[in-house]
């Protein structure tokens, strides 16, 4: 028979289980698999982790910080927290305050090594990287088919800049054979020549959901390409290493088009100020001949330019007018001149010298008598007059007297 | 190839295709020419209609309202595209 005073009472052995579990067991992380998930209306969550071999409830209240990874059905999960008594209903559960994905502690370390090593080798320089096409004329996305990441990026580009081709080649972003899918889309499109400019990316998630970003591959396909790439990889919080590697970083989708193509609205801006000098200059061009013209027919130059035609038009009438005169004069002069050597010649002729009274004398054998000497009275000569003539005898002959 | 090109008609009655970026940098050329250099009258005239050609371009491509999202496979070393509409997001 037990002793009364060793007897507890229900709340007592409670009490002392629960004291034996606060002593012996502080926070802990435990690891489980997850089922019976309950998000019960006022925000907390219940579930069960179990192991092949047994269970413990858990509930995560809700003003503990949401878990970084659904706590679902199924799902391998790792949980911070205390074992706590609930004395009521003589039950125990894991109060979790924390949840993480297994294996998230091996995934960080993992990350860092290979970040280490790439930084190492030079691959996240700001050198390496390639500046975008200023007026794409392609782009190519690498990303999921479905999901608000293409949907987003499409509209974005094709509202903001539709000039540019969009192109999309759907890969797994996460799970087996996504980092392999999303590096042969690298090399795809710089294969194809379809495109001047690649993005990669996807939606937010954890960094196990992101983790084909970090991988080897990617990054490697992504140093490769001759294509300029622009990552939009998960939040603004999420850095991958395709995001370090990039040519540029996108935080957000949104932000994708704005970085990768001009903006529309400024474009029409620019061509209509463009527009404007196009304009003015025309008009000023237009302007300028205006006024050349205006001052050639009416400006001071022309008008000299016409003052001066008409003056030497007038020099020319006057030239002219002398150059007659002159001529004239000439004439009137050598005419004179002429009349009187007519006349000097006219007085000098034989018949003029008749014509002032003289005879001419000559002998019978036709000489003609100058000198008074050379006949003798008696001798027969011929006299010639201004009209007719008569033959005479020489009554007598006489010399000159000195003097005559 | 898949590029979007405008098209402007030239003298001879030809169409010419023609990137968005040399259309708009053709436009900023002829611009700077008419404000700075001293040209021809007939030259100027000519200039001012290539402009306006240039600019009629620009617009039409930058009002595109039906755009398309292209969508790639790639079949051994074929790429064979598909064409699907973009719906607001």
């Amino acid at each position: 028979m037990p002793n009364l005073q060793d007897i507890f009472t229900v709340s007592a052995l409670t009490r002392k289980i629960r004291q034996l579990l606060d002593d012996s067991l502080p926070n802990i992380w435990v690891e489980g698999e997850v089922s019976n998930f309950t998000l019960h209306s006022s925000g907390h969550r219940y579930f069960t982790l179990k192991d092949r071999q047994a269970q413990i409830s858990c509930v995560m209240w809700r003003t503990r910080r949401q878990p970084s990874v659904p706590i679902a059905e199924g799902n391998s999960i790792r949980v911070y927290g205390k074992v706590t008594v609930w004395e009521r209903s003589g039950k125990y559960q894991l109060d979790v305050q924390s949840v993480q994905p297994i294996g998230l502690g091996e995934l960080q370390a993992e990350f860092e090594k290979l970040k280490n090593k790439l930084a190492a080798e030079g691959i996240f320089d700001q050198s390496r990287k390639i500046s975008l096409p200023q007026f794409p004329r392609a782009v190519g996305i690498v990303t999921s088919p479905t999901g608000a990441a293409i949907r987003d990026l499409s509209w974005g580009f094709s509202t903001r800049y539709p000039p540019a081709d969009l192109y999309l080649l759907p890969v797994k972003v996460q799970g087996d054979g996504s980092a392999r899918e999303i590096a042969n889309a690298i090399h795809s499109l710089n294969e194809s020549n379809l495109v001047d400019v690649i993005v990669i990316g996807r939606g937010g998630g954890s960094l196990e959901d992101l983790w084909a970003f970090n991988e080897e591959i990617v990054i490697r396909a992504i140093v490769d390409s001759k294509l300029p790439i622009i990552s939009a990889v998960g939040h603004e919080v999420d850095v991958t290493l395709s995001d370090l590697t990039a040519d540029v970083r996108a935080p957000t989708p949104t932000a994708v088009a704005s970085l990768a193509v001009p903006d529309k609205v400024e474009l029409i801006q620019s061509i209509n100020s463009k527009k404007g000098r196009i304009m003015r200059s025309l008009n000023n061009t237009l302007s300028l001949w205006r006024e050349r013209i205006m001052a050639i027919k009416g400006g001071y130059g022309f008008r000299i330019i016409a003052d001066r035609v008409n003056d030497e038009r007038l020099r020319m009438m006057e030239m002219a007018e002398e150059l007659e005169k002159s001529l004239i004069n000439q004439l009137v002069n050598k005419r004179n001149r002429l009349g009187a050597i007519s006349d000097r010649l006219s007085a000098l002729s034989p018949r003029g010298v008749l014509d002032r009274g003289y005879s001419l004398t000559k002998r019978l054998d036709g000489k003609i008598v100058k000198d008074s000497a050379e006949i003798k009275p008696g001798e027969e000569l011929k006299l010639s007059f201004s009209r007719g003539g008569s033959a005479i005898y020489v009554l007598e002959v006489w010399q000159d007297q000195k003097g005559k | 190839m898949y590029w979007r090109y405008g098209k402007i008609k030239k003298e001879n009655n030809t169409e010419e295709k023609i990137s968005f970026e040399n259309a708009f940098k053709r436009l900023e050329d002829i611009a700077n020419s008419l404000e700075n250099g001293d040209i021809e009258l007939e030259k100027s005239f000519e200039l001012y209609e290539e402009g306006q050609k240039l600019m009629k371009v620009c617009q039409k491509m930058l009002d595109s309202a039906e755009k398309k999202l292209k969508i790639i496979s790639k079949e051994q070393n074929n790429f064979h595209v598909e064409e699907t509409d973009i719906e607001q997001s």
